[in-house]
């Protein structure tokens, strides 16, 4: 029983890893979608900001987890 | 056993009340970093922007992204208990912030063919990276003293919000940036 809740933690540890390598990577792919607009088409800023703004939401999402503020206290992963 | 388990429930409830502050903090404190951003546009347009150095830029972005990635890693660590992982990713956090202001401060701000003082484009670079570098400062003394408390010992799996709240400031700072970053670097073309 005690490996199980152990194995289930390494799972969700390993799991919460993965997730942040994703988006960061995510992040890179933006950052350079993003310079690649702007030295092309610096006028553009409309797309440039709004790559900036996604890039910013994931960040607010996934490490700033926002959606803390509005889980219940007992769920909420300290 | 008892003791402990309502103990650590008081410990949630708490941290729920100190989660609350700290988000309004941090919407306080982006209000004037919105202000900042509305003044560059608001002065400059979306035509011009101060002359700098492209490279400099794309690679303290990139650092201070990898910096956020590094300390959702530390976070996670401290969240499961792994107190090495947690001392290991908060010390390379650091690393790459005190990296960051040295790119900012250090070299962007001495290569930069203007002066504060040199009208518009040079009293908004300096004023917005100026103010991020001050709070990514702030955000390196903070997990100087995470760091340090965490060699103590004083954070545990259901125990740690004081990472959470650094975590939470250091990705903010790096949104900031985030920001920041196109409408210095990207938008409009360079003037002096």
């Amino acid at each position: 029983m005690e490996t199980t809740v152990d194995e289930k933690m390494d799972t969700r540890k390993k799991e919460a890893y993965r997730k942040g390598l994703a988006v960061m990577i995510l992040l890179l792919f933006l950052t350079a979608g993003e310079y690649w607009v702007g030295s092309i088409a610096y006028s553009w800023w409309t797309i440039i900001f709004g790559i900036a703004l996604l890039k910013a939401f994931f960040v607010v999402r996934d490490y700033m987890h926002v959606g803390r503020l509005f889980a219940a206290e007992d769920e909420a992963e300290l | 056993m008892t003791t402990q388990t309502t103990s650590l429930a008081d410990y949630r409830r708490k941290a729920s009340i100190n989660r609350f502050g700290l988000w309004l903090f941090i919407i306080s404190d982006f209000l004037v970093f919105a202000g900042l951003l509305v003044a560059r546009f608001y002065l400059m347009g979306a035509q011009t922007r101060p002359e700098v150095n492209q490279l400099v830029g794309l690679a303290v972005t990139i650092i201070l992204l990898i910096s956020s990635f590094f300390m959702n890693r530390a976070e996670v660590a401290a969240t499961y208990n792994d107190r090495k992982a947690f001392l290991n990713n908060t010390l390379i956090t650091i690393i790459l912030g005190v990296i960051f202001l040295i790119g900012v401060v250090g070299v962007e701000w001495q290569i930069a063919p203007f002066k504060a003082s040199d009208g518009v484009a040079g009293s908004l670079f300096y004023t917005m990276t100026g103010f991020h570098a001050f709070h990514v400062l702030t955000g390196v003394i903070f997990l100087i003293i995470l760091h340090r408390n965490g060699r103590k010992g004083l954070y545990t799996a259901g125990r740690h919000f004081p990472v959470e709240a650094g975590a939470v400031y250091w990705h903010f700072v790096d949104v900031v940036w985030i920001l920041f970053y196109p409408a210095l670097y990207l938008i409009g073309e360079a003037v002096l």
